[in-house]
């Protein structure tokens, strides 16, 4: 999912939408989105804020047809997702196992958190604890999105 | 009002020690504090400091461009879950490069200690 579409905006079928995506080139003129329920769209127009854009999308002319895309997300194949985002994307990234350089097990990665500085990653453990590690190189030393496995090398507390 | 210069940037005094002991020690281990308050001084470049959230302790790490502003400012005490799925959405982490320690730490002087942890 790439956006949310919170309403009509005008009288011309363009929608207000609430991106949540981290590619900066995700709405672009000319681009394909795919609208939760009708289908590939391709983009006319982009206007708006980085934090809510107005989008014109072919086939949807009409503010009445704009109305009824009310709450649909806007999607993009993960495959292009992934060959576009820089970085790891969260949909891999759930769920993968994690282990210390000396093969143990920590748990789970259950979320990502992005708190304002580097985004954290929670494990949850097998005990159901949490392990907060922050996203830096000298904590987390691999990622394998095919194995599904992070090496980590958590930091002993102070 | 703002701050009276003089007086330098509020660091608590706890956490300040900690900073300073660990950079003459060249040692980078994560310091818990609940002092989000406290500004981030030069002093902080490359440690990881854990700010309280309010239910947990957020690793920060912290890099030149936080300087000056508050620890707080880096862990959210509100999450937002969004309305679909977390994990569907296009977003993606980049690990953060980090960089060695440097021996003594830094050398900008920050002013007087701040009150209380």
């Amino acid at each position: 999912m790439v956006g949310i579409i919170r309403g009509a905006h005008g009288v011309r079928g363009e929608l207000r939408v609430a991106p949540d995506t981290d590619n900066p080139e995700r709405f672009v003129t000319g681009r394909v989105l795919e609208v939760e329920g009708v289908g590939q769209r391709t983009i006319r127009s982009v206007r708006g804020t980085k934090g809510d854009v107005i989008l014109g999308l072919d086939g949807i002319d009409d503010r009445d047809a704009a109305e009824m895309l009310r709450g649909r997300e806007l999607r993009v194949p993960i495959d292009e997702a992934r060959r576009e985002t820089p970085g790891h994307l969260w949909a891999d990234l759930v769920g993968m196992d994690v282990v210390t350089e000396r093969g143990e097990s920590l748990g789970l990665l259950s979320e990502v958190l992005r708190p304002g500085g580097n985004d954290v990653f929670v494990v949850r453990t097998e005990g159901g604890s949490e392990l907060l590690l922050p996203a830096i190189d000298s904590v987390v030393l691999e990622i394998d999105i095919v194995e599904r496995r992070m090496v980590v090398r958590p930091q002993e507390s102070a | 009002m703002s701050r009276s210069l003089k007086k330098g940037p509020f660091v608590s005094a706890p956490l300040r020690e900690k900073i300073v002991a660990m950079n003459a020690r060249r040692e980078r281990k994560p310091i818990k504090t609940w002092s989000r308050a406290s500004m981030v001084i030069p002093e902080m470049i490359g440690h990881t400091i854990a700010v309280h959230d309010g239910r947990r302790h957020i690793p920060v790490y912290i890099t030149e461009n936080m300087v000056g502003h508050r620890l707080g400012e880096f862990a959210a005490t509100r999450q937002f879950r969004g309305h679909s799925r977390a994990v569907a959405v296009e977003k993606a982490t980049t690990v953060t490069p980090t960089a060695a320690p440097a021996a003594g730490g830094s050398t900008v002087p920050t002013g007087r200690t701040g009150a209380g942890a």
